[in-house]
């Protein structure tokens, strides 16, 4: 584990409608270590409310910054978005990266509102692997979110809630319906998203190829406070979702 | 800033507090762990424990609420294993345990002390399971006879922490001194709870947690102020330091030492920050260490 602290600058903050947004955050260090799969943790004010860093996956890492897909929910997130070019701290990178994929690997992607950014990030830098992905919103998302995530895979296929693009229902309802068609000894799925999802993915999809990137609560996101347990399947032991993971097999862990 | 207890000497004043730095070697590749004062280590108890199902935090207004429920590998696991790695890291280390009846608190200390342990911390805010599950820091009587229990079986630096939720904090505090405790930590948590009203549901399913942070700051404070008074060991401050000034605070107030907690979850970096701002300020001030433990704090009599 390495991570460090830099004091940063949002450099551009981008509106994706409704509750989205992306903001790209100068980070010259974090930048150069960062891999699929890691996250940072941003203090959004240098006061003391709100306390805690918030946790984001890391979309993409260029040269001297990182993008961040951010969904305003609550407090953080909406000072977050509010700010535009402000400062804010950041720590990072956190979590251990994705595994690299074996060649024979077919990849498919199943990411849930921002549960695409980690998947999206992995694909980006996945370059010899056949890759599938499956995006599930609630609304129609925004023509610069479809354009990057068409950037990073040939196979794009959208699933939202409300019918207004792609497939009308949930993720999981398309891949029910899809199975058959991605299913094979090869196939290994990489999902990130709602907890909700998640739970329904955990019965559909077979539990040796399938790799669940958690977004639980968390204090310290590098393994001193013990927030963030998830049991370990068949053991009476929890592990840490921000060390351990964020990436578990399902066979390792209960959701 | 050199402290001495008993024959234990500590760089400085500055130590992590339990629960809040793991077992004390995690970031040992990412901070300079042997510039602290002192670490206290996650809370070992007999038998492993497997802590509480998640959630197991919710944020508060400048606090944190935890319901850890004092996971941890247990004592056999914890000799074994982590204490060969955590010894070699340099700052003192300090053992906090707890247990369910006293002999259980006597049986760690006495395994502690044969592996060349020299400081333990007693957690006194668990419920004692042959009082019907209330927390052993409620009774003066209980409270003096643990310690007392674990005096005769530690030679080493023993630190008493306690909490406020239930008792005259200042009372039990005395208890512990005459029980033979040679530090007392000021304080653990206090108890409270977080409701998701849009959810109509408790944020946390044990629904009770442990409030820390900021938020607890002032009450920690006075505590640290009321119990120096009334006492001759000295204390270590805890409860929502997460700088220089509030550090200082703690030490105005008379603490010896101080423990940082929830700080360290936003920045692990704090404690050296802490630790050089003291200095700064006793070079700006033209003063001794030892002169500003309880500056603001006459004691009785
Ligand atoms: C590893 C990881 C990666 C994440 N990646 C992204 C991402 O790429 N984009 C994105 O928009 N969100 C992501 N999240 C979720 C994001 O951290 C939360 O939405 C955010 O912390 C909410 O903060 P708030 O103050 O707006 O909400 P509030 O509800 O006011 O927050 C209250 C507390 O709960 C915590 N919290 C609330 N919701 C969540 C949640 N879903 N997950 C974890 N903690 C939560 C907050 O951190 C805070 O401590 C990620 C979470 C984790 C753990
Ligand atoms: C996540 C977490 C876990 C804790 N675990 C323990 C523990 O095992 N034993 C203990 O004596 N105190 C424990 N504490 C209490 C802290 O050591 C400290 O007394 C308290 O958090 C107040 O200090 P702070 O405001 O600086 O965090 C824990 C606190 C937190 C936040
Ligand atoms: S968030 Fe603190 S241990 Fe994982």
């Amino acid at each position: 584990m390495r991570f460090l602290e830099e004091k940063s600058e949002i450099i551009n903050l981008i509106d994706l409608g409704k509750d989205y947004y992306q903001i790209v955050i100068s980070a010259p260090e974090i930048s150069k270590l960062a891999r699929p799969g890691q996250f940072v943790n941003i203090k959004v004010t240098g006061s003391l409310f709100p306390l805690l860093r918030r946790p984001f996956s890391i979309w993409s890492a260029k040269e001297n910054y990182i993008e961040v897909l951010c969904k305003e929910v609550g407090i953080g997130t909406k000072i977050l978005r509010e700010k535009k070019f402000g400062k804010i701290s950041l720590i990072g990178p956190l979590g251990k990266p994705f595994p690299e994929p074996s060649p024979e690997d077919i990849v498919v992607l199943l990411g849930g509102g921002t549960g695409i950014a980690p998947l999206s990030f992995y694909a980006e830098r996945i370059t010899e692997n056949k890759k599938i992905f499956f995006a599930g919103f609630k609304h129609l998302p925004s023509p610069y979110l479809l354009r990057r995530l068409e950037e990073v895979c040939e196979t794009l296929i959208i699933a939202t809630e409300d019918g207004s693009m792609g497939f009308k229902g949930l993720l999981s309802e398309l891949i029910e319906k899809e199975f058959k068609n991605i299913e094979s000894e090869y196939t290994k799925y990489f999902v990130c998203g709602p907890y909700p999802m998640l739970k329904v993915f955990e019965k559909i999809l077979p539990e040796q190829r399938t790799f669940v990137s958690l977004e639980g609560i968390m204090a310290c996101g590098f393994g001193i406070c013990m927030g963030c347990a998830v049991k370990k399947k068949g053991e009476n032991r929890y592990l840490r979702t921000c060390t351990d993971g964020t990436l578990f097999s399902l066979k390792d862990i209960e959701i | 800033m050199k402290l001495k207890i008993k024959d234990v000497e500590f760089k400085n004043p500055v130590l992590t507090a339990s629960g809040t730095f793991g077992y004390g070697n995690e970031l040992e590749d990412i901070i300079p762990v042997n510039e602290l004062g002192g670490i206290v280590t996650k809370g070992i108890s007999l038998k492993p424990r497997m802590g509480n199902p998640p959630p197991r935090l919710a944020e508060t207004p400048c606090g944190l609420l935890n319901s850890i429920g004092l996971e941890n590998i247990g004592l056999e696991k914890f000799v074994k294993e982590k204490w060969p790695e955590i010894k070699k890291i340099g700052p003192e280390i300090v053992v906090n345990i707890f247990g369910e009846k006293i002999e259980e608190y006597v049986e760690i200390a006495k395994t502690l002390e044969k592996e060349g342990i020299r400081c333990i911390e007693l957690n006194l805010s668990c419920p004692n399971v042959e009082k019907g599950g209330l927390e052993f820091g409620r009774s003066e009587r209980v409270v003096r006879n643990l310690v007392e229990k674990v005096r005769e079986n530690f030679n080493g630096v023993i630190f008493v922490k306690l909490s406020p939720n239930f008792t005259d904090i200042v009372k039990i505090s005395k208890a512990a001194e005459k029980g033979g405790a040679d530090v007392l930590t000021l304080i653990n948590t206090i108890m409270g709870m977080s409701i998701d009203a849009e959810n109509m549901s408790f944020k946390i399913p044990r629904k009770v947690a442990g409030l820390s942070g900021p938020a607890i700051r002032p009450i920690a404070l006075y505590i640290v102020y009321r119990v120096y008074q009334e006492v001759d060991i000295p204390i270590a401050g805890v409860g929502g330091i997460n700088d220089i000034k509030s550090a200082l605070e703690f030490h105005l107030a008379g603490s010896t030492l101080i423990q940082i907690g929830t700080a360290l979850f936003i920045d692990p970096w704090i404690p050296f920050k802490i630790i050089k701002g003291i200095e700064e300020f006793l070079n700006k001030k033209n003063m001794e260490f030892k002169s500003i433990i309880g500056y603001l704090n006459k004691k009785r009599g």
